[in-house]
């Protein structure tokens, strides 16, 4: 491939739909303001006219963009009025990722992203339609230069982890997006309950021989199936036949159906790995995995940082041995002494006093059901003392803390940026720490924190942290 | 009597920070922290003032209780700002730069000690404020890829020395990693 190539035509319809969607306020904007009759007319051809518009946009996008891959660069060019020229050289890639929607499958097109180091908007170098074989073989060219010992190139049986569907269902069922859907649907409901005409409802009530409040009961408890139910269904569809293949020093993972995607990762990229365990899925054993990686920043940042979506928490042992055995789980953990419980359950108890106390301020009517949140919070708090704990094995650090879900974060100590140590006069009193680490993690920082360390404990992690302890 | 003394002590020996990094800033700070105090609790004054006068004026029929909260509260942060903090920040502001790594100090009630490996560090910086060049002091502010650790107020000269240490120890723990 020497010469400069056009990408496949599709990417036409897709230029001109994404600049459709961009302009869709416009066409709310006619809709909602022109409604008499001579103007929808005149609306109709600005419609017409942007669309002709958007499409001489996009076959001219099309047209000027061209790339060309050599032996060591990948060479874009492209814009219509403002021309640009960018090389990547293969050195600098971090990982090429391959994305495939539903409009693009027909066609057995893809698009192709490319990322290399660095935090700023020009990381991100993308092909938007390339027919799949060539985006193997640029894939495959791209990554040539790292992976210099090739013969051993094809997955070795083991270290590959691919989720079964029942996992699946289960990761969905557990994936906790019902809440956000579920109070979106409840405020849909109530906004368009005032325009439900009050005889059907007092007919409903008739028929079903049921109070308004049972009716409301059962109108609630409806909504929250069916958002459990469409959230599993979109969970399943997003992340369906999730594949990890570990080859050499590189992880490829791929999912989706509606939208494909293949995600590559160096493995030197991954600063931490982080073991969630959400209350629904430790109550059934299972856990998520998540990586915290440096360079290429990303608009789905959480999806590009997931590891694996479910998984048994038994089974983690096996799987960082086969795909991930730069990490390891920890045999045994310093919990936080038993002088911090009381600490922890103040600070659980705390913002439930904050919504309680100005409610009964306010002498809002029932305002003591709020009391009751303090209820939930006294076994959360002893819950997130009894399991927040330290480990250092070797160069690895293992921190293990719960706000709602329990996390367990490995990082290595060269992936440390920073180790910080803080203590108020209370904690001081008691001989307690936070200990907090900052890693990598684009486009900022992140931070973890274990509260009320002891303060030996503490002081151990710093000695093994410092050069000098 | 003895009792309550007993537990001043247990108090202060609680208290007590053991093995802080040996060096502290320079004393000029505590003018400059004061003056950067007065200057913040002015406004706040100010807008303590503000929000007396707009609570007076939008809702005259209840008492205001809250404009004079917000008023009383404006007049007691000058005291805090310009006569508490800045000694309390004095007494805890400790750093150490060893060959390999920058040790900081630093606190007014929760105190936190922050240790950064030469080898993290991405850039160094100085700067300095007017009040700051007045004084002939500037700050140090050392960032890693992740976080960012700062010490206010060296002299000039001391930061500026710190400043080609600390880059040159990167540039050194760069090559050996």
């Amino acid at each position: 491939m020497s010469e400069y190539r056009r990408q496949h035509p599709l990417m036409i319809v897709q230029t001109t739909i994404r600049g459709l969607i961009q302009l869709i306020w416009l066409f709310l904007v006619l809709f909602f303001s022109l409604s008499n009759m001579e103007q929808d007319f005149y609306s109709l051809y600005l419609v017409a006219g942007i669309f002709v518009l958007s499409l001489g946009w996009a076959v001219l996008s099309w047209l000027f963009f061209t790339y060309r891959l050599d032996n060591d660069s990948l060479h874009i060019r492209s814009g219509v009025i403002f021309k640009q020229e960018r090389s990547i050289r293969k050195q600098r890639v971090q990982s090429v990722n391959v994305f495939t929607n539903i409009l693009q499958q027909p066609f057995r097109v893809s698009r192709l992203q490319v990322k290399t180091a660095g935090s700023g908007t020009e990381v991100e170098f993308n092909l938007y339609s390339v027919k799949w074989e060539e985006a193997e073989l640029i894939k495959e060219a791209l990554r040539g230069v790292y992976d210099t010992n090739k013969e051993s190139q094809e997955p070795v049986a083991g270290r590959v982890h691919s989720v079964d569907r029942r996992e699946m269902y289960i990761a969905g069922l557990t994936s906790g997006r019902f809440l956000i859907l579920f109070s979106l649907l409840i405020a849909l409901y109530f906004q368009f309950a005032q325009f439900i005409p009050e005889e059907y409802l007092e007919e409903a009530v008739h028929q079903l021989e049921a109070t308004p409040l049972h009716l409301l009961i059962s109108m609630i408890t409806a909504i929250l199936v069916v958002s459990w139910l469409l959230s599993t269904v979109y969970f399943v569809i997003q992340y369906y036949n999730f594949n990890i293949i570990r080859e050499q020093d590189t992880l490829h993972l791929s999912w989706g159906i509606i939208e494909e995607k293949k995600v590559t990762v160096k493995v030197e990229r991954i600063q931490a790995l982080s073991i969630r365990e959400s209350p629904l899925r430790q109550m059934l054993g299972r856990c998520s995995l998540h990586m915290e990686l440096a360079g290429g920043a990303d608009k789905n940042q959480d999806q590009m940082k997931l590891l694996c979506p479910i998984l048994a928490r038994r089974d983690v042992d096996s799987f960082l041995m086969d795909i991930l055995p730069e990490y390891a789980l920890p045999e045994s953990m310093i919990s936080v002494p038993s002088r911090a419980r009381k600490r922890y359950l103040i600070r659980a108890i705390i913002p439930a006093l904050l919504i309680a106390l100005p409610l009964h301020y306010m002498q809002i009517p029932y305002f003591y059901l709020a009391y009751l949140l303090i209820i939930p919070c006294i076994p959360l708090g002893l819950l997130r003392h009894r399991e927040a704990a330290t480990a250092v094995m070797g160069s690895h650090l293992c921190l293990r803390y719960r706000y709602f879900s329990r996390l367990s974060v490995l990082v290595k100590k060269n992936h440390l940026q920073s180790l910080t140590l803080s203590a108020n006069p209370m904690q001081r009193l008691s001989s307690l720490h936070s200990l907090s680490v900052a890693v990598l993690s684009s486009p900022a920082g992140v931070r973890f924190t274990v509260k009320d360390v002891d303060k030996s404990d503490a002081a151990d992690i710093w000695a093994w942290y410092s050069r000098y302890g | 009597m003895t009792e309550t003394r007993s537990l001043l002590d247990r108090l202060r020996i609680g208290l007590v920070i053991e093995d802080q990094p040996s060096e502290r800033i320079d004393p000029r700070a505590l003018k400059v922290w004061r003056i950067n105090g007065f200057i913040g609790s002015v406004i706040v004054l100010l807008i303590g003032i503000a929000a007396f006068f707009f609570v007076d004026t939008v809702i005259p029929d209840i008492p205001n209780w809250i404009g004079l909260l917000a008023l009383a509260l404006s007049v007691l942060y000058l005291p805090f700002a310009v006569l508490l903090v800045p000694p309390l920040k004095m007494r805890y502001w400790r750093y150490e730069i060893r060959e390999h790594e920058i040790d900081i100090q630093h606190g007014i009630i929760i105190i936190k000690r922050t240790l950064v490996p030469m080898v993290r560090v991405q850039h160094v910086d100085t700067e300095h404020g007017p009040i700051l060049r007045r004084y002939g002091l500037a700050t140090l502010r050392v960032s890693t890829a992740a976080s960012n650790v700062h010490i206010p107020a060296l002299s000039r000269e001391r930061a500026d020395e710190l400043r080609g240490e600390i880059s040159n120890l990167a540039r050194v723990s760069d090559e050996d990693v």
